[in-house]
C-alpha cells in the first residue's frame, strides 16, 4: 500500500479535530510534515515507518489491501 | 523542617512550594503530554528530557528546603513530599551517596497509563526517576545532574512492581538552570473588569482553597473523577517549551504539529478535569447555587481555574454558544518561556489554549449540565464534532505582548 493510500485511509477514518490530532501525532512519529505529500520520502523505509506509526496510534484503521 | 508556601501576592494566582511553582493537573493531561513527548522522541533527539526536567525542579526545590537540615531527615522528607503531591509511595531507604535501588508503589504515571487503557512496552515512570535523581543529589549537597535513575520494572508494562535503579555518574551531567517562578509580571497589572456574572469569585476561591487536595495514605490524590497531582509547573514547561523549541529548530515544518498535540493535551485536561469538577458534589455545593444562566458555568469554572496556580484568568467576552475571549495574566507557561528562552515569535501557552476551547465544548457542544459520562466516546463526540470549538492564542507574553489572550470560536471542518 502506498504512502498516499495509507494517509487516505487515516483521513477517511477520523472526523474533524480528532483527525487533526491523529495527523499531528503521525507527523511527529515519522518526522515529516504531511502538508505537501509530494515532499514525503518515496522510500520503502518511510512507508514502513508510517505503517508502523499508524498501527500503533490508529489500530482501528484497516491497512489491509483492498480486495 | 517543612516546605513553606512563599508569600506571593495572591493576585498572581500562582502557588509556590519552596522556590518552585506548583499546579494541579490530572492523570489524563500527564499521560497525554508524556505520550506527545515520546512521539517526538521517535525521530528527534529529545534525550532524557523527562528525567532531566524532573531532576532540575526537584533538586532546585529540595536543595533550598534542605539548607540547614540533618541529612538523615532529607530523603524521608522527599518521599513524603512525593506522596503528598499524589505521585505515589517511594521507598528511598536503599539509597546512598553512590545510588542504589528504589521501589515505587501506586505510581501516578503507571496508574494513569493503565487507567487510560494504554499498554506500554517501555516503563512509564520517567518523572519519578528524575525526581529521585534530583532529590538524592539535593540530599547529599551535590549538583543536580549527579545521578542517573532508570526504571527497571514498571506496572504500566505489566511488571509486578515499579523499581528504579540509581547510579552516581562519574561526572555530573550538565542540566539547564532552573528558572523558579520565572518571568512573572511585576507589578501584576490591575485586573481588567470582567464581564458581569452571578459568580462570587472570592467565595469560590475560599471554598476551593479549603478542599483537602493532598495525596492520601496510598500516595494518590483522587478527586473529581480523576487522579490529580500537584505537580511542578516547570516540569511541564521544560517538556512542552523544550520540545517545541527543538522541533522549531530542527524541523520547522512540524511546528504546527507539535503545537497541535500540546494543545490537545490541554483539551483532554479540560474535558476530564473541568468536566469532572462541574459534575462533582463540591461544584454542586459551592458553585451551583450561584448559577443563573448557562454563561455562569463558564465564569464559575474560570473562578475555579484561578485557584489551580495557572495564572489569573479573566473572561473578557462571552457570546453564548459562539465565542469566548479569555485574558490570562502571569500564565505559568509564559512565565517559564520568557525566563528560559526570552521573547520569541510564537505563542507558548498550549495548555490554556486547549483548556479554553474545552470549556466551550463542554458547555455548548456537549451539555455538562446533564452530568454526562466523561468517556472516550463522549470526548470524541464533543471535541471532534462538525461544530466543535477551537481556540487561538491571539496574544502571548512569550512573543512580547503584555498578557496572553485566547479566543475560542466554532471551527467548521
Amino acid at each position: 500500500m502506498s504512502t498516499e493510500e495509507i494517509l487516505a485511509r487515516v483521513r477517511a477514518h477520523y472526523p474533524g479535530a480528532r483527525l487533526h490530532f491523529v495527523l499531528a501525532r503521525l507527523q511527529l512519529r515519522v518526522g515529516h510534515s504531511f502538508e505537501d505529500p509530494s515532499q514525503l520520502p518515496n522510500t520503502p523505509e518511510f512507508n514502513a515507518t508510517l505503517r508502523r506509526a499508524v498501527r500503533e496510534l490508529c489500530p482501528e484503521v484497516d491497512l489491509e489491501p483492498a480486495r | 523542617m517543612t516546605v513553606q508556601l512563599s508569600p506571593l501576592p495572591t493576585d498572581h494566582h500562582l502557588a509556590l512550594l519552596g522556590v518552585e511553582p506548583v499546579i494541579f493537573h490530572c492523570h489524563h493531561y500527564n499521560v497525554v503530554l508524556q505520550q506527545s513527548i515520546e512521539d517526538v522522541a521517535t525521530q528527534f533527539p529529545v534525550g532524557s528530557i523527562e528525567h532531566d526536567g524532573a531532576a532540575i525542579v526537584a533538586h532546585h526545590q529540595l536543595s533550598h528546603a534542605f539548607e540547614g537540615t540533618d541529612r538523615g531527615d532529607r530523603l524521608p522528607f522527599a518521599a513524603e513530599y512525593f506522596r503528598l503531591r499524589g505521585f505515589g509511595l517511594l521507598d528511598l531507604g536503599g539509597l546512598t551517596d553512590q545510588g542504589g535501588t528504589v521501589s515505587l508503589r501506586n505510581s501516578h504515571y503507571a496508574l494513569g497509563f493503565k487507567t487510560r487503557g494504554v499498554q506500554r512496552d517501555a516503563p512509564a515512570c520517567k518523572f519519578a526517576c528524575g525526581y529521585v535523581a534530583g532529590a538524592l543529589a539535593a540530599a547529599h549537597d551535590l549538583p543536580a545532574g549527579s545521578f542517573r535513575a532508570t526504571e527497571t520494572s514498571c506496572v504500566a508494562r505489566g511488571d509486578d512492581g515499579c523499581r528504579i535503579s540509581v547510579e552516581r555518574l562519574p561526572t555530573p551531567a550538565e542540566l539547564a538552570e532552573p528558572v523558579g517562578l520565572g518571568a512573572v509580571p511585576e507589578p501584576m497589572p490591575p485586573r481588567p473588569a470582567p464581564v458581569p456574572s452571578h459568580i462570587d469569585e472570592q467565595a469560590i476561591a475560599a471554598g476551593v482553597s479549603s478542599l483537602p487536595l493532598a495525596g492520601n495514605e496510598e500516595g494518590l490524590l483522587p478527586a473529581f473523577g480523576v487522579y490529580l497531582t500537584q505537580h511542578y509547573a516547570n516540569y511541564y514547561n521544560h517538556l512542552s517549551a523544550g520540545t517545541e523549541k527543538l522541533i522549531r529548530d530542527k524541523a520547522p515544518s512540524l511546528a504546527a504539529a507539535v503545537a497541535e498535540v500540546l494543545g490537545a493535551a490541554g483539551h483532554v485536561c479540560a474535558f476530564n478535569t473541568f468536566g469532572g469538577i462541574m459534575k462533582s458534589p463540591e461544584w454542586y455545593g459551592l458553585v451551583a447555587p450561584m448559577l443563573r444562566e448557562s454563561s455562569d458555568w463558564i465564569y464559575g469554572i474560570v473562578a475555579v481555574a484561578n485557584c489551580f496556580g495557572w495564572g489569573r484568568w479573566t473572561v473578557m467576552e462571552l457570546v453564548e454558544g459562539e465565542r469566548l475571549v479569555v485574558r490570562v495574566d502571569a500564565s505559568y507557561e509564559s512565565n517559564y518561556a520568557l525566563a528560559a528562552h526570552g521573547v520569541g515569535d510564537y505563542p507558548t501557552c498550549h495548555l490554556v489554549r486547549g483548556g479554553v476551547a474545552g470549556l466551550m465544548n463542554l458547555l455548548y457542544v456537549g451539555d455538562i449540565k446533564q452530568k454526562p459520562t466523561l468517556d472516550q466516546a463522549y470526548y470524541d463526540e464533543i471535541f471532534s464534532g462538525p461544530e466543535s470549538f477551537q481556540a487561538v492564542e491571539t496574544k502571548c507574553r512569550s512573543k512580547g505582548d503584555d498578557y496572553c489572550e485566547f479566543v475560542a470560536t466554532r471551527r467548521s471542518w
